[in-house]
């Protein structure tokens, strides 16, 4: 009797089975082309702040009659804000800074005054925040200025400006009201003062070997990277179901393919169409994206082979739950949202409190995110990922044990 | 080749194979006649290893056959009656597939896949998909997929369930063609002339238990060489007795008499009592013997029910 | 019409039978809404966690010291976590992703900051973060500038303090006293922006309608932000089975049978798509219930939320209607519609809110209906919008369900008529 040879099946079940999934022109088109449109949307993602290399957009409307308006509109733009005229803005402004007609006047007068910042609602929140501690920090350097100035006339015996006591009699107002060259002094007083280089500097650096921290496509890309290949494999659960209707799943089970087999090919069959996932959109990643890969290539194909094999034992246990295929394709949509968003894709996990970030290790999408965050934006390398790597592919013999025992090959 | 011995099979409070025993020699046809329901299926599932019987023994050619042994689902090709195909793939890839499930590689492969499409004379739509195939063509290709690494032992589950006569005959030839070879067969079907062509020897089955098991010939001899009347009509006022000779009433319900008789001519004067009684007679029919009667006689209802 | 109510009853009974494709579809945005709300919590403001700082000081005097203690004190204690380590523990740390970033004051920070020299405070940031870090960097910087500027307005009593200091003997009292007026007269003009807080930088959130408050309008729930998008997704797919029934009846024969009657072709389409509208209208209204009563969202007023509901749903119908116009294989429905689907929605703020977006997507997101409906339904449950904020989009969502409703229409009549390909 001739001995068949059970690699050389679960290879012809693999092989029929990416086969099949390539005959289907919907599969193609989220496996290889909705990841696309997913990766440059949510590449612009955040980017209503502004152009990029800019931190935050601010749509300035500067009313003030005075000379500081202008000050502080001069200390943002150092600061490496995207300021645009309101009137250029016109309905379109996110946020907005209005300086009122008589800042300088109140300032100068030492009267309460106050500049708005107006965000729109679901605006970027970050950017927001970053708009308006830039403003405050515009402030400060604007009334540090103005310090220096008081004091200095306080110290030549101005007669418009003196302390007794505790208090403060007049005001730089005053100055300007009552001297004829008042305003101008002041003005190029103030203007030489903010021109002062900065005596404290930040040189801010990156950890790691890593050069570009996660946003734009450089976050989009590894996070719809998981999240579709979760999605292929989950979806791939549905040709389980139609192959055990059908009783196909059966024949293959009297012929010498026994169970192991089927379970092994169709575990393979969706690997190979995973890896053929991730190898597309990474090199996409790289070269249409840009982003960065980080200096561990090969750690990140193991890492994302296992990926692969948790994701592809979740396939085949979809595939075992259910017995319906429009069950597993509503359950499948629904299970890949939930486990993207908890698990990193959606949104970086630094943003979300403890106990999601909890939850998300408790899921292989997490565990996928923050090993490729290892590799590619920390630029570690193989020794980084190892845990990761042992904690997906304990995710897949799970799934797959589960599955194995699940699993009818006929209803 | 195939030894069966005391087979049962429950699913929950189901028994769906209740002490089945026979035995198949080699190169014979062996039929499994029952109508839907009768066990023929789990009978065919627990022989292909698909199903462990919860007790009994299946020993095929001196093997082991209840749990599933890899060299013994080697020997056999089944034939379900559902076209278990992938109906994505064309005809000649289908086959490429299940021949390779089978140890077939290479020119082997190629070879055996041109003989089974030329014998169900598919050839020369083998590179169509399956899915746009017509019912008989599916049929003809789901037998191919059984037989294309020429099995010893074909265990064949209601193969022309639902087809045009043309493929019908096609698909017997094939399976006599197949016997005549020496492969052992086993076919299921509900349809008493195929059973009455096709096979040596016949189990009847219903409720997951045999009946009876024989070859036509033995079979027959079983209901004897009485003719089956059935009579309706209004037999309130019929008192049943004085029945002419050689007239045996077998069962009797509101509006329906069932007899046998021996001589055909008693047929007459069984009718001439009623109308003597004044009894209104509806329809009578007759049925000569055959399986149909035996299947009747042995389990009390018709094959169709 | 009788005939039309029996295709239509018909339809209706068949998906009450089988309603789990269209439970889970309109999961789909409960889910989404439910994961985003928990995440981000109901008012939608991101609950930050307390950033991890560490803080490596080789300077140990006031500077230092004076940005040390400002770290901990009231709300930037409750936002950062200030660690002290020395710098081969906080490198391991970061390089082990332990922090955010990791703050190094150098050797002779005050020394330098007093001599008006300029010093360098190094932030190293976590890689793999993209906003907490930037914080840690908007904070250092903030202190930097307060160092910066209180050293410029205290620059002539330190230096004289300096002079004091370093000359031999001690200073004279008349020296003293000036050196004290100095600063007293400093510390009386800075008082009036430390105590007085005689300039403020005042936040406050505008809606799109423009109202304003103070922080989130008080009718923000992130439940409804969200909702308004993902419902649309949700009864999208739900229009979607609905009239992928006609392909899969087609392909099974029933239609076929059904046509055999005597009763008109248009008969068997308009009762369809009643189905369909009908069904999508419960969806949605079982999907608003759920959203009033689990997440809290304020529906705005019934009319208005009527009105734009059944413009919506007839938009969604009739474009629904015209995708199967042109579809003949439950295959190609697959392939194609859902990928429509997930395409307009992505694009329309089904997914991700348009206000989020680069300037060139919102001018795009216009072109896709999703917009339109999320748009108003955003007004509706954020803004409390009445009939004429939204009446553009009402105009709109109508019109473009005539559009595609009446060519959508004659196309599946003559599909249906043709027998499609099963």
């Amino acid at each position: 009797m001739k001995r068949i040879d059970p690699l050389r099946l679960t290879w012809l079940i693999a092989r029929t089975d990416l086969a099949l999934t390539f005959k289907d022109r919907s599969t193609v088109v989220w496996a290889f082309i909705m990841p696309f449109v997913f990766i440059f949307v949510f590449g612009q993602f955040g980017n209503s702040s502004g152009p990029s290399g800019a931190s935050a957009t601010i749509t300035v409307e500067n009313n003030d009659r005075g000379p500081l308006g202008d000050d502080l509109i001069n200390t943002l733009r150092r600061e490496n804000i995207a300021l645009v005229d309101s009137l250029a803005a016109g309905a379109d402004a996110v946020r907005t800074l209005v300086i009122p007609d008589d800042f300088s006047e109140k300032v100068f007068s030492r009267e309460r005054t106050a500049v708005y910042l107006r965000k729109n609602e679901g605006s970027n929140a970050q950017a927001g925040e970053t708009a308006a501690i830039a403003i405050a920090r515009g402030l400060i350097k604007v009334v540090s200025a103005l310090l220096e100035i008081e004091n200095g006339m306080i110290g030549a015996g101005s007669p418009y400006l003196s302390v007794s006591g505790d208090s403060l009699n007049g005001n730089l107002q005053m100055v300007i009201d009552n001297m004829p060259a008042g305003g101008v002094m002041l003005e190029s007083r103030i203007d030489s003062l903010m021109a002062r280089d900065p005596g404290v500097l930040i040189d801010s650096e990156l950890a790691g070997r890593g050069v570009e921290p996660p946003g734009g496509f450089q976050g989009s890309v590894p996070g719809n990277l998981v999240m579709f290949v979760l999605m292929m494999m989950a979806f791939g659960g549905v040709t389980l179901v139609i192959e055990r209707k059908s009783r196909v799943l059966m024949r293959i089970g009297v012929s010498p393919a026994g169970r192991r087999e089927i379970v092994a090919g169709k575990l393979l069959g969706r690997m190979m169409l995973g890896s053929l996932q991730i190898l597309v959109l990474l090199v996409a990643g790289r070269y249409i994206f840009g982003i960065n890969l980080g200096n561990a290539i090969p750690a990140l194909v193991v890492l994302m082979l296992s990926f692969a094999f948790c994701a592809g034992g979740f396939s085949i246990l979809f595939g075992s739950l259910f017995s319906n295929p429009d069950q597993v394709s509503g359950f499948a949509v629904i299970t890949t949202l939930a486990m993207s968003a908890l698990g990193g894709c959606w949104w970086p996990l630094e943003i979300v409190s403890e106990p999601f970030r909890i939850v998300a290790f408790l899921l292989p999408t997490g565990w996928a995110m923050d090993g490729i965050h290892k590799l590619i934006s920390f630029g570690y390398g193989f020794s980084s990922v190892v845990t990761h790597i042992v904690v997906l592919l304990l995710f897949g013999l799970v799934f797959m044990a589960i599955a194995a025992k699940r699993l009818k090959l006929h209803d | 080749m195939i030894e069966v011995s005391e087979i049962r099979k429950q699913f929950g409070e189901v028994r769906a194979v209740d002490g089945l025993s026979f035995k198949v020699a080699e190169g014979e046809i062996f039929g499994l006649l029952g109508p839907n329901g009768a066990g023929k299926t789990t009978t065919i599932s627990m022989l292909s290893g698909l199903l462990a019987p919860d007790s009994g023994t299946i020993t095929v050619a001196g093997m082991d056959a209840s749990r599933g042994d890899r060299r013994v689902r080697a020997l056999m090709g089944v034939i379900p009656q559902e076209i278990a195909l992938y109906e994505e793939l064309s005809g000649r890839e289908n086959l490429h597939f299940w021949g390779g499930l089978y140890g077939l590689t290479g020119a082997a492969l190629k070879r055996e896949t041109d003989r089974v499409l030329d014998m169900v004379d598919l050839t020369d739509r083998a590179d169509d998909q399956v899915g746009k195939y017509s019912g008989g063509m599916k049929r003809r290709i789901n037998l191919c997929a059984g037989l294309i690494h020429s099995p010893k032992i074909i265990l064949l589950d209601e193969p022309t369930l639902g087809i045009d006569p043309q493929a019908r005959i096609k698909i017997l030839d094939i399976v006599k063609k197949e016997a005549e070879s020496g492969t052992t067969i086993i076919y299921t079907t509900h349809y008493l002339e195929e059973a009455e062509e096709l096979c040596d020897r016949i189990a009847i089955i219903d409720k997951g238990a045999i009946h009876a098991e024989g070859s036509l010939a033995e079979l027959v001899d079983l209901v004897g060489e009485e003719d089956m009347i059935t009579v309706t009509g209004d037999f309130k006022s019929w008192k049943g007795d004085n029945l002419p000779e050689g007239v045996r009433l077998d069962h009797m319900e509101e509006g329906s008499l069932r007899f046998y008789i021996s001589r055909k001519d008693s047929l007459g004067s069984l009718l001439n009592s009623f109308f003597g009684a004044g009894i209104s007679v509806e329809s009578v029919s007759i049925r000569e013997p055959g399986l149909q009667g035996v299947f009747l006689k042995l389990t009390g209802r018709e094959l169709r029910d | 019409m009788n005939t039309i109510l029996r295709i239509f009853i018909l339809d209706l009974k068949r998906r009450m039978k089988s309603p789990l494709a269209i439970v889970l579809t309109m999961c789909i945005p409960l889910v989404m809404t439910l994961i985003i709300g928990s995440v981000f919590g109901r008012d939608g403001d991101v609950k930050l966690p307390r950033i991890k700082m560490l803080f490596v000081d080789y300077d140990e005097g006031l500077a230092a010291q004076f940005l040390r203690r400002g770290l901990e004190l009231g709300q930037l204690a409750e936002m950062v976590e200030v660690i002290p380590v020395v710098e081969e523990e906080g490198e391991r740390l970061m390089a082990e992703g332990e922090a955010s970033a990791m703050v190094v004051i150098p050797d002779s920070f005050t020394t330098k900051i007093v001599d008006g020299v300029p010093v360098t405070i190094r932030v190293v940031k976590n890689p793999s973060e993209s906003f907490l870090p930037i914080i840690v960097e908007e904070i250092i910087s903030t202190f930097g500038v307060i160092l910066d500027c209180g050293t410029n307005t205290f620059r002539e009593p330190i230096r004289k303090s300096k002079e004091i200091l370093t000359d031999e003997g001690w200073p004279s009292l008349n020296e003293l006293q000036t050196l004290m007026d100095e600063a007293k007269a400093i510390f009386a003009l800075a008082g009036g922006y430390m105590v007085d807080t005689l300039l403020t930088v005042e936040e406050s959130t505008v809606s799109e309608a423009g109202d304003e408050g103070n922080g989130k309008s008080s009718g923000f729930n992130v439940f409804s932000y969200v909702m308004a998008g993902s419902m649309l997704i949700g009864l999208l797919f739900t229009s979607n089975i609905m009239l992928r029934d006609i392909v899969r009846e087609r392909a099974s024969g029933t239609l076929t049978r059904t046509l055999a009657a005597p009763l008109s072709i248009w008969h068997v389409v308009a009762g369809k798509l009643l189905a369909a509208y009908m069904v999508t209208m419960v969806a949605s209204i079982a999907l608003l219930i759920i959203g009033r009563f689990v997440f809290g969202m304020d529906l705005g007023g019934p009319v208005v939320l009527a009105v734009h509901l059944s413009a919506t749903i007839f938009m969604i119908t009739g474009l629904m209607t015209f995708c199967f116009g042109l579809i003949k294989s439950e295959r190609a429905a697959e392939a194609i519609v859902s990928v429509l689907i997930i395409v307009i929605s992505l694009l329309g703020g089904g997914m991700i809110p348009i206000s989020q977006m680069g300037e060139a997507f919102r001018v795009i997101a216009r072109f896709s209906p999703v917009y339109w409906a999320s748009d108003g339904f955003m007004k509706i449950f954020l803004n409390q919008a009445g009939l004429i904020d939204i009446v553009q989009n009402i105009v709109i969502l109508t019109g473009i369900g005539l559009v595609t409703l009446l060519p959508g229409t004659w196309l599946l009549g003559r599909n249906l008529r043709k027998g499609g390909s099963k």
